[in-house]
């Protein structure tokens, strides 16, 4: 095989690349970085989810007068490591677990509002690079909460293209007075989030009362890190679908296939 | 007894919020739903009209913690009395004009 | 009033409260209410189906509810050897497609400025009459997106009914090119590789193509394979950096064109550097050029030898190659040292850039040339791929032949063997199908919008399952000047409302994918099946069953075609009784599988050339089969993964080790060409001094008429664009946002900039994605086209960019 003379993009060297993607993301994001409209790539061009962004406070413009008594200074949030602006709290396995059913109906609401339907991949609500490089990885791989924001870790293997599936909520660019000659509207009614398992007697472990879809990480959602009203009452038990079976009839595929039998 | 449907939406503080649902919580006639995110769903019975009125438009937005509270649906459907007379709002800011 | 009541109220109220603070908090509606969710779940049933999409031919596991006669959700498949369980975002949302608002659900006559409901009757008794006062000037026109089933009855309808060959599908605006690298570099169409090659292979080449965009699970396919420690080496050779290009090994930019220089480069470098391989060229190769290749091309040229080849390529030095494509010659010879290697597996993969192209069937045929010479073909992972970027691009346009010049399974209608095959089949009678090649589709649209005193003999123009008033090249000249003629009448069968409908003076609604039955064949001869699982909206209907309903109504007014040669309907259907059930008639449109009855029928053709296709009971079992698909001796179905190789193929000669049995040369062989680099037709110049690019975006599928509905794929890329390096857009003064008029000889078009957005043209170069109603780049498009193909070029033209605030300052 030739050895090709320049160094490969192989997910190998994942380390140094996360960080370099850490320091970008987190700068750009976090800090929101005065660009130029002609330097504007999409990470600048709308704030989701404002309720969910941390308490900004935008420093007041001031004359030339001023500056002396109020020089200019990093603003509240200039921290650019990911260990400042990740939550310090660790949380414990063995830790007793409070209210697992805290807020879970609009756990499951805020869940639909991303996805189609359940099972669907969610849409991404905040700015991304357009670009195909898996940057993605720096906060989704294990997960990270930052100030009070969650950054899941993926429920599936990792895949190299985040965004052939997961696109974004809103677009980084959208040209205005455009009226639509086509409807934009939509009737689908989709799938709505499973509430509950079912369950054998009262008490029993619940069967996996959703679609598994390649999604193999419980912990994703379930986990201490997941949102309340779907964690687990139990993180100390780690191998979940021992007793929490997947629902046959959910992934069922009632066709014959060629390839249940082994490929040659 | 008018039925009114609210969603409040609530400070980002924290602490200052908790002592909002608190407060909130105090008055029986109040029932809090689950907040989403910092929107709070709030149904409050009331025994008039007045008062409905009064704790919309001036109690609720006085609590410290509360940014803005939306009316979302009032049912009037459960009223025994009907002859309750009500000041129209453009009278009563008028009046001092006068 | 009792304590019940006053709790209700106050749960409906509580209810309607969370809603809003839902909404408040998140702007979205919850999807369901509840308490009934864990109900649906249980009762949603799952069927599978291919996506209806991009050429890949992902399956997909479709959840309808049965309460409500509605798709609810879609998983991939993970049982599907396409993609593994995994989909792109068009593919996980493809169910919504369905339910836009605006699906067109009646039949709409344009009664002066306006489109006015008719009946079903009323509207095929039009069509009909049209056609029986002068079939002669009938056209139809279609797309990859017709279902085989459909495809087919347009097929026998046009050329065994009418005894009309204008016939034509819009692949021959996406496919063309590569169907003539196929037949004339190895006699016969479509490739010989499959998917399972993106498995095997060690280097993958993508040839101005970007298919982490366009067949993103294809990519993933191939890239993925890094995470699990596996080596590819990914080249990616373009004329702008995209997302292909983040996961390249080595990105390798060449100018417009320049595409066919480099493949001669590596043609020339491997025979300098003897690194072709002997066997080949002594067992399995022929040489081939074309006498007059700029005057008059060929399909079949003429022959040469391997000596001649070697000094006909000898100019295209890796110095001529860096001068011609802007590649460094540093890079051509790793090129061709990777040719060189017998010992590594490569595949080619291409698509629009390629075969979108005044020379594609020239560079199609080098592109396998090069593979063919250097030995790089027939075993797992060497394989010169095409891929198609409609789902059944090559099922229906090609396997069926849906194309002005061809019929099923290969044959063509100047052959007259092929033609009396062909009525054998349909049993017409002899002489019933025209010698004469139809119009291709820029002819026929050319003839549809000429008035007749000027010689345009089209007048009444079918189109389904496309819209060329947004897709076709240069519109002003191909679309819209037949609206403004009195005897012009276009037909335009469709989901939704598209600039074809609304200037089409009839307006037919459509079925849409699984709301009927259907068949697709995907980009690696993979033949499918589904079933319909949803009915379709208000009065839509199959297009297939359109076809069938005219073909009635024309037999009903007398017209001779319509009968096969014992007077019965051509599209005669019995049940298994032997019944006949009259499927013209939208009633009993079901009461039989009409698909079934069509398949087997068409099945009849594929054997006439090794495309062997399995009983449609077979494919309703399967998730595809790839054919040549042959019966075993106990009795199942087995399919070809790679043709033509002895270890696979039914069809090789025994103990060969490759045998190209459609061969032109009739000796076993195939044909290497030799194909000189000819300038574009329009480059940049003073006035008009950018490039421009058109193509397509991951969120957004053809024309968009379907993604623009999804609400998740609209967010993500709500609109057209223009791509502008930073530096050109510095020199003009522009900022990304800003709308300017970008402008060609033919047209201008209005578009935002975006600067360093999705992909990066380099400087002198514009990108614009073309599925936006709102912003048709064709207005702006070239019409030339490859002279073998007739493909026209929608990838390099000259334009100008014109700020649309500041009149007057034209500084492009």
């Amino acid at each position: 095989m030739a050895e090709p003379q320049e160094p490969t993009p192989e997910y190998r060297s994942t380390h140094v690349f996360v960080g370099v993607a850490l320091g970008l993301a987190f700068l750009g994001f976090f800090v929101g970085i005065n660009q130029t409209s002609q330097q504007m790539d999409g990470l600048t061009a709308f704030v989701p989810d404002a309720s969910k962004e941390a308490p900004h406070e935008s420093l007041k413009a001031r004359g030339y007068g001023e500056i002396l008594e109020n020089p200019f200074r990093k603003n509240q949030h200039w921290l650019t490591s990911i260990d400042n602006l990740a939550s310090k709290t660790t949380p414990q396995l063995t830790a007793e677990v409070e209210d697992p059913e805290k807020n879970k109906e609009s756990t499951l609401l805020m869940r639909e509002a991303r996805r189609a339907y359940a099972g669907a991949p969610p849409t991404i609500p905040h700015p991304v690079k357009q670009k195909g490089d898996a940057s993605c990885v720096a906060c989704h791989q294990d997960g990270v909460t930052i100030n009070g924001r969650l950054a899941p870790p993926m429920s599936h293997d990792f895949k190299s293209q985040c965004m052939q599936c997961h696109v974004v909520s809103q677009a980084p660019m959208q040209v205005e007075n455009r009226s639509y000659l086509l409807s934009t509207e939509n009737s689908f009614v989709g799938l709505s989030e499973p509430r509950d398992g079912e369950r054998a007697w009262p008490g029993a472990p619940a069967t996996i009362p959703h679609t598994l879809q390649m999604r193999s990480n419980c912990m994703s959602c379930h986990g201490l890190n997941g949102r309340y009203g779907i964690r687990t009452s139990h993180p100390w038990r780690q191998n979940c679908v021992q007793c929490h079976t997947p629902n046959a009839k959910l992934d069922a595929h009632p066709i014959p296939s060629n390839l249940d039998a082994p490929p040659q | 007894m008018p039925i009114s449907a609210l969603v409040l939406t609530m400070t980002l503080d924290d602490e200052q919020r908790e002592a909002a649902l608190v407060e909130l919580e105090r008055n029986p006639f109040n029932t809090l739903g689950n907040l989403v995110s910092n929107q709070l769903p709030l149904v409050i019975e009331t025994s008039t009209v007045a008062e409905g009125i009064e704790l919309v438009r001036d109690v609720i937005p006085s609590i410290p913690g509360v940014d803005f509270v939306h009316v979302i649906s009032i049912d009037f459907s459960d009223m025994s009395s009907r002859d309750e007379k009500l000041q129209s709002r453009r009278k009563r800011i008028s009046d001092p004009m006068r | 009033m009792s304590m019940d009541r006053r709790e209700f109220l106050k749960a409906t109220a509580m209810a309607a409260a969370t809603t809003a603070a839902s909404r408040l908090a998140y702007g979205e509606t919850p999807a369901l209410d509840p308490s009934v969710a864990d109900e649906v779940h249980s009762r949603v049933k799952f069927d599978k189906a291919p996506c209806r999409f991009c050429g890949t031919g992902c399956h997909l596991q479709i959840g309808v509810d049965p309460n409500t006669d509605k798709v609810v959700s879609i998983s991939g498949d993970q049982r599907a050897e396409v993609n593994k369980g995994l989909l792109c975002v068009k593919g996980y949302h493809a169910g919504l497609a369905l339910y836009g608002k605006d699906r067109l659900t009646r039949p709409m006559l344009k009664q002066g400025d306006k489109h006015v409901p008719i009946s079903w009757d009323k509207a095929i008794d039009i069509i009909a009459k049209r056609i029986q006062k002068n079939p002669a000037g009938f056209a139809f026109y279609g797309s990859g997106q017709w279902t085989i089933p459909e495809g087919y009855a347009a097929q026998k309808f046009t050329k065994g009914g009418l005894g009309n060959n204008h016939i034509d599908p819009n692949a021959r605006l996406c496919m063309a090119s590569a169907v003539t690298g196929f037949v004339s570099t190895y006699g016969v169409d479509e490739p010989a590789g499959t998917y399972t090659d993106l498995d095997k292979c060690d280097v993958i080449i993508t040839w101005g193509n970007n298919p982490a965009e366009m067949h993103p699970v294809l990519f993933s396919r191939v890239i993925d394979r890094r995470s699990r420690g596996e080596k590819v080496t990914l080249i990616d050779m373009g004329t702008r950096r995209t997302r292909t290009t983040d996961h390249a090994t080595h990105y390798l930019q060449f100018k417009p064109q320049g595409d066919v220089a480099i493949a001669l480069g590596i043609a020339h470098l491997l025979c300098k550097k003897n690194t072709y391989s002997q066997e080949f060229v002594d067992k399995y190769l022929n040489f081939r050029r074309d006498s007059d290749p700029l005057e008059n091309p060929t399909l079949l040229g003429e022959s040469m030898t391997f000596d001649e080849f070697k000094r006909a390529v000898s100019v295209y030095t890796p110095e001529k190659v860096e001068e011609l494509s802007g590649v460094p010659a540093s890079k051509i010879h790793l090129l061709a040292d990777l040719f060189g290697n017998p010992d590594i597996r490569i595949t080619s993969l291409w698509c629009m850039g390629m075969n979108q192209h005044t020379r594609g069937t020239d560079i199609n045929r080098l592109v396998h040339g090069i593979h063919l010479l250097s030995g790089h073909f027939g075993r797992p992972g060497d394989a010169p791929t095409s891929l198609t970027g409609q789902p059944s691009a090559c099922g229906t346009a090609r396997e069926v032949g849906t194309l002005a010049h061809a019929l099923p399974g290969g044959r063509v209608v100047a052959n007259a063997k092929h033609r009396e095959q062909s009525e054998d089949i349909w049993n017409v009678p002899r002489g019933r199908i025209n010698p004469k090649p139809g119009y291709h589709t820029v002819l026929m649209w050319e003839k549809f919008s000429t008035p007749k005193e000027e010689g345009g003999d089209i007048d009444t123009l079918w189109v389904q399952v496309t819209n060329p008033g947004h897709s076709l090249p240069n519109t002003e000249k191909l679309f819209y000047p037949s609206r403004k003629l009195e005897d012009k009448f276009l037909i335009v069968s469709d989901v939704y409302p598209t600039e074809s409908t609304r200037h089409a003076d009839l307006i037919l609604p459509s079925a849409l994918w699984i709301e009927k039955n259907g068949m697709f064949g995907n980009s690696e001869r993979r033949t499918q099946q589904w079933f319909k699982q949803v009915s379709p909206p208000g009065e839509a209907r199959d297009d297939c069953w359109q076809t069938i309903a005219v073909a009635h109504r024309l037999h009903e007014l007398g017209h001779e075609g319509m009968k096969d040669r014992d007077g019965r309907f051509l599209f005669e259907m019995k049940d298994e009784a032997g019944k006949s059930v009259p499927v013209w008639k939208w009633t009993n449109y079901y009461d039989i599988n009409v698909d079934r009855a069509l398949f087997e029928e068409y099945r009849k053709f594929t054997t006439l050339k090794h495309k062997n296709l399995a009983p449609y009971d077979v494919y309703a079992a399967h998730r595809g089969l790839r054919w040549p698909v042959v019966q075993e001796p106990d009795g199942t179905w087995r399919e070809v993964q790679y043709r033509f190789a002895g270890f696979d193929d039914p069809f090789v000669e025994k103990g060969k080790k490759l045998d190209f049995y459609h061969s032109t040369t009739n000796d076993g062989r195939a044909q290497v060409w030799f194909a000189p680099y000819v300038a574009p037709p329009e480059v940049p110049d003073a006035d008009y001094p950018f490039w421009l690019c058109t193509g397509r975006v991951l969120e957004h599928w053809h024309t968009g008429s379907m993604t623009m509905r999804i609400p998740q794929t609209r967010r993500a890329m709500p609109n057209a664009y223009v791509e502008v390096h930073p530096e050109d857009a510095a020199e003009l003064n522009l900022s990304s946002g800003e709308v300017v008029i970008i402008e060609s000889r033919r047209g201008s078009c209005e578009l935002p900039v975006w600067i360093n957005g999705r992909g990066r043209p380099p400087r002198g170069s514009l990108f614009v994605p073309f599925f936006d109603e709102r912003m048709l780049i064709n207005q702006v498009t070239l019409d030339a086209h490859c002279p073998i193909s007739k493909e026209p070029d929608y990838k390099k033209c000259a334009v100008k960019v014109r700020k649309l605030t500041a009149k007057g300052a034209t500084d492009g």
